[in-house]
């Protein structure tokens, strides 16, 4: 892991790939809370992990299956009621082709 | 009676209802009115569902009193639940702004089983935004009081569940626990608070933070209620792949008998350095209280768990990161009202709509599954996490329970730690392993401090042993009488 360098490049790369904005004014804050948690993960850096197996789930079992049965659907009507814009009972959004 | 509402459960209410000292739909107007007149002083609740938790009290009032052979479990007991939770036609926020207006067009299961019982919802309670939080400081709601001390934090995130059961504002509530989020609270506040395992209770409907960490909880005053509530929302969801076929224990059955073969694993002192004094002394207290009931007490190693808070916010950012991402302004929920295009309108959406601390989870998240950190970050974290798993199966194969504190302190003052996330990510230090290895766990009072603030103890089980660890539960209640705490709230 080493020690990583959080700098203004590398915030502004995240809030690219999570479609986040953060005003300039907050990024020093936003840079020093999030290099002192980066630093305290650099712990794990002394675990020995060879061999080890990753763990991604909460508990590990079979997946629980299920039989393929058609249920009730929302209608279109409630399926859309809370779209922040509608238009002829479709979701809105700004036009995406200039 | 009426007077001392306040003070009950769901075991006791059931109890006036059936003998008819009250109807479901008096004792909802109560709840209803206690909740409006107290809520300017603890701000415990975001909404209060009046007009469908009415509706609901009148059918369970038709069936008190015309159909007793159709009674059901929860028949007529009004409860208010985290805001975490979709319920159909009543506001579901999780204590965001990007969510601010959202009616879902659908229950979440556990709320479905909850209703099912006989339960009348009446009240969606405050937390920290998206569960993310170990203060309530993160509700865009603002802050929930702590009933002991309103200077005090609650704990987070089920902040708003914790206050409310203590103050009685809710006979009992459901909280959400991904990494603490209902046992910190829980002791905090000085009430029960119990994480399944995960897999035990549908995640269904209940909004997602971290997937492979989140589990849906009870919060009450009593472990006969814990037990209760367990019964009426655990099993097999067809909805969740991930809840276990298992059948679901008679949990108010096991806490009238003795555990089987209990044991209890402690840990040496030097895992506790630099906690509070009064919180370890409760914590030796309460292994002093299981050597005199002849329980063998058995130390064990968790070697790995002091590496369990920086393992926890590489993967719950992470998920959170991948879970957020649907927040987008489109279908649902707050759109920004000034953009440019469509990247800039998700952009502006997510900046208006997310606090902080959703902002720096998700960039910390973001970073940790980013090509060039994934391997160092996200899978480091992940190896390590199954070492961490492994020694609680190893130290399960000597004890049947593991006996820890809760929190490092007790409730801390607000806006102490807010400035500071990694100090405030700290006080789950306790919590989080828990989560990351699926087990169950259950959160009980141990006394109060000088200054008149809960301790809590914990109790940690093996997975789906829930039955064993309510049974320890009722026996440690009933020998410490440790609910008595409740006294002490000064709301």
């Amino acid at each position: 892991m080493s020690k990583i360098e959080i700098d203004d490049r590398l915030l502004d790369h995240l809030c690219n790939l999570s479609m986040l904005k953060i005003n300039k004014e907050d990024y020093p804050r936003f840079l020093s809370q999030i290099q002192k948690i980066l630093d305290y993960m650099a712990m794990l850096d002394e675990v020995n992990t060879d061999g080890v197996v990753p763990m991604f789930g909460g508990i590990e079992f079979p997946p629980v299956i299920r039989m393929d049965i058609p249920q009730e659907p929302l209608t279109r009507s409630q399926a859309i009621a809370n779209a922040p814009s509608e238009k002829e009972g479709l979701f809105g959004i700004p036009k995406i082709i200039e | 009676m009426i007077r001392d509402i306040r003070r009950l459960g769901i075991f006791d209410i059931k109890n006036i209802l059936l003998k008819k000292e009250i109807t479901a739909t008096e004792l909802t107007k109560i709840y209803i009115e206690q909740a409006y007149r107290y809520n300017p002083e603890i701000n415990a609740f975001i909404t209060i569902s009046e007009e469908s938790a009415l509706i609901d009290a009148k059918k369970s009032d038709e069936i008190l009193s015309k159909s007793p052979d159709r009674i059901r479990p929860l028949e007529g007991i009004p409860i208010a639940i985290k805001d975490i939770f979709t319920t159909r036609n009543i506001r579901t926020t999780c204590a965001s702004r990007i969510l601010k207006n959202f009616v879902p067009p659908f229950d979440a299961t556990v709320v479905n089983r909850l209703k099912d019982a006989g339960a009348i919802i009446f009240g969606k309670l405050n937390m920290d935004e998206f569960a993310m939080g170990s203060s309530n400081e993160n509700s865009c709601f603002g802050p929930v009081k702590n009933p002991f001390d309103p200077e005090r934090s609650p704990g987070g995130s089920s902040g708003g569940s914790a206050a409310a059961v203590a103050a009685g504002l809710t006979p009992a509530s459901l909280g959400t626990d991904t990494g603490g989020s209902i046992r910190q609270p829980a002791a905090f506040c000085g009430i029960i608070g119990m994480k399944p395992s995960y897999g035990r209770v549908s995640r269904y409907g209940m909004i997602a933070f971290a997937s492979s960490l989140d589990q849906a909880g009870p919060m009450t005053k009593s472990v006969r209620d814990c037990a209760i509530l367990l019964e009426s929302i655990a099993g097999n969801d067809p909805k969740d792949s991930t809840t276990l076929t298992t059948p679901v224990p008679h949990y108010t059955e096991w806490i009238e008998q003795m555990p089987e073969n209990p044991s209890i694993g402690i840990l040496d002192p030097d895992y506790f350095k630099g906690i509070n004094e009064e919180v370890l002394n409760a914590y030796l207290e309460t292994v002093k209280l299981f050597q005199r009931l002849k329980i063998p007490i058995i130390e064990i190693e968790l070697p790995h768990i002091k590496y369990a808070v920086a393992v926890y916010y590489l993967i719950a950012t992470s998920e959170a990161s991948s879970n957020l991402a649907r927040y987008d302004g489109v279908k649902y929920g707050y759109r920004t009202h000034e953009f440019k295009n469509l990247k800039d309108m998700y952009k502006r959406t997510r900046e208006e709509g997310f606090g902080d601390e959703v902002k720096r989870r998700i960039i910390l998240g973001t970073f940790a599954l980013s090509s060039g950190y994934y391997d160092a970050f996200f899978r480091k974290a992940s190896l390590v996490r199954r070492l961490i798993t492994s020694d609680f199966y190893k130290a399960f194969s000597k004890v049947s329970t593991i006996l820890m504190p809760v929190t490092p302190d007790v409730a801390f003052k607000l806006k102490e730690k807010i400035d500071d996330p990694l100090s405030m990510y700290l006080s789950d230090i306790f919590t989080i392993p828990v989560n990351l290895a699926g087990l169950p766990a259950i959160s009980l009072p141990a006394g109060l401090n000088k200054e008149n603030l809960p301790i809590g103890v914990q109790f940690i089980g093996r997975p789906f042993d829930e039955h064993n660890l309510l049974s320890l539960a009722a026996l440690y209640e009933r020998e410490t009488d440790c609910m008595k705490i409740l006294n002490g709230v000064r709301l």
